[in-house]
């Protein structure tokens, strides 16, 4: 048990459930438009959403610090189950080639609906370290302008 | 600056392998020798020394020599680091959670079905079916 305690430090697990349908919140995760109204941090973010909504397709999110800083998060879609399961590469442009992986699950919970993230990390073993320098960069650039506005 | 770019990939992959993580609670409770590190495991002495070495590499322990016994201790920097890499993304994923809750308060719920919405916004955890 405590083994995987330690194993789980490789991934993140979140949910939330929301007073909403399971059809309604996979569209605002999938919907471009939507997507761009809600998928900045904080109100200080903006977020523009390029989605190509099909198994090995890209997605690319823009998000634009009202100061200027401008991070990118792009991926390939692995797994599309409208409205249920969503899965896709996860990367921080000028990071690591490295990606890391997003399951959305979306369960519904009577009327309302349960988002569960599964932020895994590391899905290529093979030459990170050689691009860890960017992607630890981007990390802490992403830790500064969060802390600033939180 | 601490050399956190190269150990947080290494700390992943040194804590991939279960003996290595029962290794890692071991040490947990205080510093140990191999043999003693080696006894809850059914494998060979070349073994453990070597999964000793990948957690050394990764910066994880420390061995000792002292006269003719082997002493380990655990360093706690890169795991530390590990945390804080779940950290921000736990940081990052709560604030986008947060965003897409006030999406869906802002933009009601679709037209097209009628909800009753009296739900409030902490719906309960627990799993209720519909017939």
């Amino acid at each position: 048990m405590s083994q995987a305690a330690v194993a789980s430090q490789s991934s993140l697990v979140i949910s939330r459930t929301y007073p909403a349908s399971v059809e309604r919140v996979f569209k605002a995760w999938t919907d471009a438009n939507q997507l761009g109204q809600w998928f900045a941090p904080t109100d200080d973010y903006t977020t523009k959403a390029n989605v190509d909504l099909r198994v090995g397709h890209e997605y690319r999110f823009t998000i634009t610090h009202k100061g200027g800083n401008v991070h990118t998060i792009l991926g390939i879609y692995r797994l599309i189950e409208p409205p249920r399961k969503l899965v896709y590469t996860w990367r921080w442009e000028g990071g690591p080639a490295s990606d890391t992986l997003v399951t959305v699950d979306f369960t519904p919970d009577g009327e309302a609906t349960k988002v569960t993230i599964t932020h895994e990390q590391f899905t290529n073993t093979e030459d990170r370290d050689k691009h860890n320098e960017g992607w630890q960069g981007c990390l802490n650039r992403l830790q500064r302008t969060l802390t600033t506005v939180a | 600056m601490v050399k956190y770019s190269t150990s947080l990939d290494t700390t992943f992959s040194a804590l991939s392998d279960p003996t290595r993580r029962t290794i890692l609670l071991t040490l947990q409770r205080g510093h140990a020798s191999v043999t003693e590190l080696a006894r809850p495991h059914d494998i060979s002495m070349p073994a453990i020394l070597k999964h000793l070495h990948v957690l050394e590499q990764a910066g994880l322990i420390e061995q000792k020599k002292t006269g003719r016994v082997r002493m380990c201790r655990l360093t706690v920097a890169p795991m530390q680091h590990a945390a804080d890499w779940l950290s921000l993304y736990r940081v990052f994923w709560e604030n986008q959670l947060d965003a897409l809750g006030r999406f869906l308060e802002q933009t009601g719920p679709e037209k097209t079905k009628k909800q009753e919405n009296k739900l409030c916004r902490k719906p309960p955890s627990h799993p209720s079916r519909r017939s």
